[in-house]
């Protein structure tokens, strides 16, 4: 029989139906293929419908969940990550983020991009002027495009009188930590509940420690700002996410489960110094619990 | 399940060993491509399919016409179970066939646009290939002998993903 022409979006079809492990074996079916399984906006097409967590033991485990549909069951795997040359006592504090199917792992000394499916991996190292110090916040998100992925640090900065926000960030294209300024800022404290900030869209999102907001920041125009929430957030199981392209915040107390959605943003009111947006916000579940 | 007056007209595919095949319209109109063409009053009564031949397309009617005749998801939310597992041990008996009549199948699914019928056959070509080695995948699925990667290339794949060849 002779080779029959198969079009790109069927092979396609077929290749995000496989797991990873057959997937990457098949790179070295023909040339054709290799191209299409090592092309970035397919791996990133797969990305989305993966689900990493990590555990304590240098491991990560990978919800490789491929199929559309609900045929394919127990797709959990579990992979070892690269930790050959980092020493013993490096421990493995979080993940920073994925994007486009890599994984950024934190360090206590060094950050580390992972990209599961290839086992390939690359240091980063934390910049100069960090040294010595945490950060009060991180991300990582990507700015204009889905290919410029950017590694944000930022700290607070204490001086006599005053108090500022510096911030770093590594931009991938060109492997290099720069200091950047944020524009505008009125912000001049960051004291995020949790330091690993969720991305969406253009910006990172931060819950701010005891109040009762989030803070922004727009990765394109490095603009930090303040979202106000409409609701109460309960103060120590309140956590971001997102859920199909949407900011979300999970709300937990002792009597009630909820999910507030934000849906988009609201009126504008200028201030004095500047423009406070209202995002309007819906409660799209709450569980009651009967005690 | 009642039919409807639409239903009473009638379409005849004709493939491309010159077999002709009566079927009811809603049957033709699993394929969105056929459906276009109805739609656009392009298609006289006989669809020529010069690149179908009958074996596959009698596979291809067999199929819209379960599918035709199921309750669509989207009529309402609370269609029977029943219903559902029947179609779906109906797909499961469907794609025992073997490799080559699978691959005209997806073809000619693709040439139609069928969607679900294209979903079912990269699934079940998915199925069976993914215990396979990347030697066996070139004789399953024809691959071209030209295009094979060089031998430096090849090492190169296997060592950046040696994980994957245990």
């Amino acid at each position: 029989m002779a080779a029959v022409y198969i079009p790109d979006a069927i092979v396609e079809n077929i290749l995000t139906r496989l797991r990873a492990k057959p997937l990457l074996r098949f790179r070295c079916v023909s040339k054709h293929w290799n191209s299409l399984i090592t092309n970035p906006h397919f791996m990133s097409s797969r990305s989305r419908r993966t689900i990493f967590v990590a555990t304590k033991t240098h491991r990560l485990t990978i919800d490789d969940n491929v199929t559309f549909d609900h045929t394919c069951r127990d797709s959990i795997v579990e992979v070892r990550y690269l930790c050959e040359n980092l020493k013993s006592d490096h421990k493995l504090s979080s993940i920073l983020g994925t994007l486009n199917g890599l994984v950024l792992l934190q360090y206590s000394d060094i950050m580390i991009l992972y990209n599961p499916f290839t086992r390939a991996s690359n240091k980063i190292p934390y910049p100069e002027s960090y040294l010595g110090r945490r950060g009060d916040a991180y991300g990582f998100g990507y700015g204009a495009t889905t290919d410029d992925l950017r590694i944000v640090v930022l700290y607070n900065t204490y001086r006599v009188y005053n108090t500022s926000i510096a911030c770093e960030v590594f931009n991938l294209k060109t492997s290099r930590w720069s200091t950047c300024t944020l524009q505008d800022t009125y912000i001049k404290r960051i004291t995020p509940k949790d330091s690993v900030g969720t991305f969406l869209n253009g910006y990172l999102y931060w819950i701010i420690f005891g109040e009762n907001m989030l803070i922004a920041l727009n990765l394109k125009d490095m603009v930090l700002s303040e979202i106000h929430l409409p609701f109460q957030r309960t103060y120590f199981r309140a956590q971001l996410c997102t859920i199909n392209g949407r900011l979300c915040l999970i709300n937990i107390d002792k009597y009630c489960f909820s999910l507030w959605v934000m849906n988009g943003k609201g009126s504008k009111t200028h201030g004095r110094k500047h423009i406070h947006v209202k995002y309007l916000w819906m409660d799209i579940l709450t569980i009651r619990f009967v005690l | 399940m009642s039919t409807s007056s639409s239903s009473s007209k009638k379409i005849v595919l004709k493939s491309a060993d010159n077999e002709t095949f009566e079927i009811d319209e809603i049957v033709a109109l699993e394929s969105q491509a056929i459906k276009n063409m109805i739609e656009d009053e392009c298609a006289d009564n006989v669809i020529p399919l010069g690149n179908i031949d009958s074996k596959t397309l009698s596979k291809i009617i067999e199929y819209c016409k379960k599918h035709a005749e199921s309750p669509k998801k989207d009529d309402n939310a609370d269609i029977d179970e029943k219903a559902v597992e029947d179609l779906k041990s109906f797909d499961a008996e469907f794609a025992k066939v073997d490799m080559p009549l699978i691959q005209d199948i997806l073809m000619a699914a693709n040439f139609l646009n069928i969607d679900n019928l294209i979903g079912l056959m990269c699934r079940t070509i998915a199925d069976r290939i993914k215990g396979k080695t990347p030697e066996e995948i070139r004789k399953i699925l024809n691959i071209n002998k030209n295009d094979l990667l060089s031998p430096e290339q090849e090492a190169k794949a296997r060592e950046e993903n040696s994980w994957a060849f245990d």
